[in-house]
């Protein structure tokens, strides 16, 4: 260990330099590798790797030879370190001692008492390392090695430390944007800055692909690079969100995380993340036909905006839009490329008042249908991003629809992705049961959450007046180095998140997908610009190596 | 794959209002979900970080709304209200629960009058208009038996609202874990028991409508769910006398109306989910799902599957649907009820084995079956007839 280049429980959250009026309580610490105080005997410390938690959860049935594996987690990691401390004199040693005991105080209060706010963690910097990292430290257990009595200035002694399972890049609290800027500033700590953020992109409410289908003009997902996201567990992020000045601001947000890598489709071309279906997009059924709607997303290849329409002269429930590949055309949906669990939600309105009911099929060789919804709401009709769609939930959809998690053909190629018709329908079924109103429809929106997926829920506050913020963290910043994850709204309150905090997969490409409604309507518009700033905090199972 | 962490989302009491008030990690959960009432009960453990924030949290959440939500941020799999709580500090048990409040009591009694002609008689209902504003109407009838009219019937009577008309806690030395409110939860159908049901006309009714009646007349209105909203309520048109004046529930009246169903079909009855679209819950009464929903096989562990072959997340199973055991436990002639599918009555979830399991109808075959494997506990049934009163 003497090559070590650091190790230290530290407590607290580094100020910035540069603020002078911070209320941050600065940082303090206690060296472990000190040539005059503690240091770490040879071998006195192996860094554990992070272990499952009783082994996993096991279904264990007698009438299977194998066992089957239900859920895996990492516990927290317990291990020693074999301390001696030298000091000039026996007060000086006995005040090493009594100095790591009130270390100790201070990592278990952090978590279980309200007075101390201030997080106690280990810092780690092993030779030839990319840098130091950290772990949140829970307990610390002392055990003396020598008798208190002997006259010696030097002691052993052995400690148990309790902490989080995986090492992250920096210190538990600090800003995420510390690890794009190493060197952090007053001037690049803004979270609200558009400025030295790792990643930056702008996210629509919407899905629109330019005329000649060559890239998308809006979107509701942002890609992550790969490469942006080190490590070998999942990467705490915060992301910051606002409004671009004019679009419509909502009380309620759901984001989802996709990890699966694009596939090619039997064009040749990636099938994209293509996760908002455009009623322009889709084939039409029967009483069905596209008008043109300002207030609904451009529709592929046209380039115009167009809602579906549904007159229900036969009033019947069958099939309206259907949503499927085309041969060799890009920009249309496969649904065998898009495996995974889907919320699925639609933007649609009746003209007048009067009840639809409507289902959604998914067909893949088998076919699975969605329980039926009702529709009776008329939304807020209007010119251009004044329209408000009502939100329909379909139901939750998994594909592909069958036990196996990828689809796998019998010419023996492995895994595959059927074209054209046979690449699957997405299936919108639609009967009138009451009063005279035509069906608009807007698009089709699918959120995964088969991966993690959070939803953002103020009751009633818009998430987005103009100049606000709001922040999905899992970094523990907002926390002050409290794991877990959290949001928080404009006015700086905490919410909770329902669903799962977002995490990244490190080492792939990371898909995040949005939407913003009223829940309490619910209702949704096209219209919403919004600017996303990510920033990441990777962490290691070992040593880091970036 | 990690087990997504379960979230109790906590609002305001149903009669205060709706706001979200907060969130917290739901530990050792637990639920059960049943054809009959829709979520019927659930468990779990929470955890404070102090005796005072564990002691308000008794103090101010009793009755209170929640939703759990697991990997779906907007669908919760488990609703209901806080019925029960246990917080334990420093080796004191502190208990608090709405099991023996009530805020609306009548009495009930036989005076005697000396003379050889004896009438039945009911003091006026007395209320707590505090507890009822909070928790809504819990009302409680006083049987005294034979008793002379006067004063001994109403202030028996206001004795009993004194005592009862605010949940009481209790505490006692030792058990539970510090730091852990231990929490119980009931579904929404069970307020269903809060208030009785009388009408002390004759005449025959339609029993579709006669639901609809009572539903409508619910004394707790829109407060639980929207007893406005009947559209889950189907037509039946065999018919019953709606007298009813033997002091049963509304819920006693509700499962009476189920159980005599139409000569022929089998019905269920509950609290729906809170729809998306419209934020409220309905009563539903509608036939039975006969169809087989799910199958599952012992050599997979009777992990429940789709149709589609897919796995069923634990926390999702519903009842009121058929599931079928797909390598076959043992012969099967053709003749009489196939063992190896059963309907299931109601299904109970364990967060910490992720197993869930279900338990069919008075099918004995189906759960002997599972019990001989040793991968289901047996139960009774869940729910039986109406209670019936002398």
């Amino acid at each position: 260990m003497a090559s070590a280049v650091k190790l230290s429980i530290v407590r607290g959250i580094k100020k910035v330099p540069g603020d002078t009026f911070s209320t941050e309580q600065g940082v303090t610490e206690i060296n472990l590798l000190n040539t005059l105080g503690f240091s770490v005997a040879e071998n006195g410390w192996i860094p554990k790797m992070p272990q499952l938690k009783g082994g996993g959860l096991w279904a264990d049935t007698t009438a299977s030879a194998n066992d089957i594996l239900l859920s895996t987690s990492f516990g927290r990691i317990t291990e020693t370190i074999k301390l001696t401390s030298t000091a000039s004199n026996f007060l000086s040693r006995y005040y090493l001692v009594s100095l790591l005991f009130q270390y100790a105080q201070f990592a278990r209060d952090f978590h279980t008492e309200w007075k101390q706010a201030e997080p106690v963690y280990l810092e780690w910097e092993a030779p030839n390392a990319a840098g130091p990292q950290y772990a949140l430290i829970y307990t610390i257990d002392i055990v003396p090695g020598l008798d208190a009595n002997t006259p010696e200035n030097i002691n052993e002694l052995t400690i148990t430390i309790t902490r989080e399972q995986f090492w992250p890049g920096i210190s538990p609290g600090s800003n995420p944007k510390l690890w794009t800027n190493p060197v952090l500033t007053v001037a690049k700590a803004d979270l609200q800055s558009a400025t030295d953020n790792l990643f930056t992109a702008t996210v629509n409410n919407r899905r629109e692909w330019n005329a000649a289908r060559s890239a998308l003009t809006s979107q509701n997902h942002v890609t992550i690079p790969a490469a942006s996201i080190p490590g070998d567990a999942p990467a705490l992020c915060l992301i910051t969100m606002t409004k671009t000045a004019g679009s419509n601001s909502y009380p309620d947000m759901i984001v989802g995380r996709s990890t699966k890598p694009i596939l090619l489709d039997e064009s040749g071309d990636e099938a994209p993340p293509d996760l908002m279906l455009n009623a322009g997009d889709a084939q039409l059924g029967t009483d069905c036909s596209t008008v043109a709607d300002t207030g609904a997303p451009k529709s592929t290849g046209a380039a115009t905006n167009i809602r579906g329409r549904c007159t229900f002269a036969t009033a019947t429930h069958i099939a309206r839009f259907t949503w499927k590949d085309v041969a060799t055309t890009r920009g249309y949906f496969n649904l065998s490329a898009s495996r995974g669990s889907y919320i699925c939600l639609l933007r649609a309105r009746l003209s007048a008042a009067g009840t639809v009911v409507l289902s959604l099929t998914a067909q893949l060789a088998n076919v699975l249908t969605l329980p039926q919804q009702t529709l009776t709401s008329v939304g807020a009709g209007g010119t251009g991003n004044t329209t408000e769609w009502s939100v329909v939930y379909l139901g939750v959809l998994t594909v592909p629809l069958g036990p196996s998690k990828i689809m796998v053909s019998d010419d023996g190629l492995g895994a595959s992705i059927s074209g054209d018709i046979a690449g699957g329908e997405l299936i919108l079924s639609a009967s009138r049961t009451s009063g005279a109103a035509d069906l608009y429809v807007s698009d089709l929106i699918l959120i995964p959450i088969d991966e993690c997926a959070a939803g953002l829920n103020t009751g009633s506050v818009n998430l987005f007046s103009t100049g606000s913020f709001i922040h999905f963290d899992t970094t523990g910043y907002f926390q002050h180095g409290q794991s877990g994850g959290i949001g928080i709204q404009p006015s700086l309150d905490s919410i909770g998140l329902t669903g799962q905090p977002i995490y990244l997969e490190p080492r792939v490409d990371n898909q995040l997908f949005f939407f913003c409604y009223d829940a309490a309507t619910p209702q949704a518009s096209i219209d919403g610009d919004y600017s996303v700033y990510i920033n990441i905090v990777p962490r290691w199972a070992g040593i880091r190596d970036v | 794959m990690s087990i997504p962490t379960h979230y109790m989302r906590l609002f305001q009491k149903p009669a205060v209002g709706d706001q979200y008030i907060s969130q917290y990690t739901a530990m050792n959960y637990k639920h059960k979900i049943s054809a009959l009432g829709g979520y019927d009960s659930a468990s779990c453990d929470i955890a404070v970080h102090s005796r005072d924030e564990g002691l308000r949290f008794l103090d101010q959440f009793l009755g209170n709304r929640v939703a759990f939500y697991g990997n779906n941020p907007i669908a919760p799999f488990w609703e209901g209200f806080v019925n029960r709580m246990t917080f334990s500090f420093n080796g004191v048990q502190y208990t608090i629960s709405l099991d023996e409040m009530s805020n609306s009591i009548i009495t009930l009694y036989t005076p005697t009058a000396g003379g050889t002609t004896q009438t039945a008689a009911a003091t006026a209902t007395v209320k707590s208009a505090l507890s009822q504003s909070l928790y809504g109407v819990k009302a409680l009838e006083l049987d005294l038996g034979l008793m002379i009219s006067g004063t001994g019937t109403t202030l028996m009577q206001n004795t009993a609202l004194a005592q009862r008309a605010l949940p009481k806690a209790s505490i006692k030395s030792g058990g539970g874990i510090d730091g852990i409110i231990h929490i119980d939860f009931l579904g929404f159908y069970h307020t269903l028991s809060w208030a009785g049901y009388r009408d002390a006309t004759t005449g025959s009714v339609q029993l579709g409508n006669f639901v609809d009646t009572i539903i409508g007349g619910l004394v707790n209105g829109t407060t639980f769910f929207d007893n406005t909203d009947l559209t889950r309520t189907v037509a039946n048109t065999s018919t019953i006398d709606k007298f009813a004046a033997r002091g049963e529930t509304t819920w006693d009246m509700l499962m009476k109306i189920r159980e005599i169903a139409n000569g022929s079909t089998y019905y269920v009855i509950g609290i729906s989910p809170t729809d998306f679209r419209t934020g409220t819950r309905r009563f539903y009464y509608e036939q039975a799902n006969l169809e087989i929903v799910y199958t599952t096989r012992v050599s997979d562990g009777l992990r429940i599957r789709n149709l589609q072959g897919q796995l069923v997340d634990p926390w999702l199973v519903q009842p009121n649907g058929g599931i079928q055991v797909q390598d076959r436990l043992i012969g099967w002639n053709g003749i009489g009820d196939n063992p190896d599918e059963t309907w299931i009555m109601s299904v109970t979830y364990d967060a910490n084995t992720q197993r869930v399991t279900y338990a069919g109808d008075d099918d004995q075959t189906a759960e002997g079956v599972f019990n001989l494997k040793r991968f289901n506990k047996g139960r009774g049934k869940a729910f039986g007839a109406a209670r019936r009163l002398a």
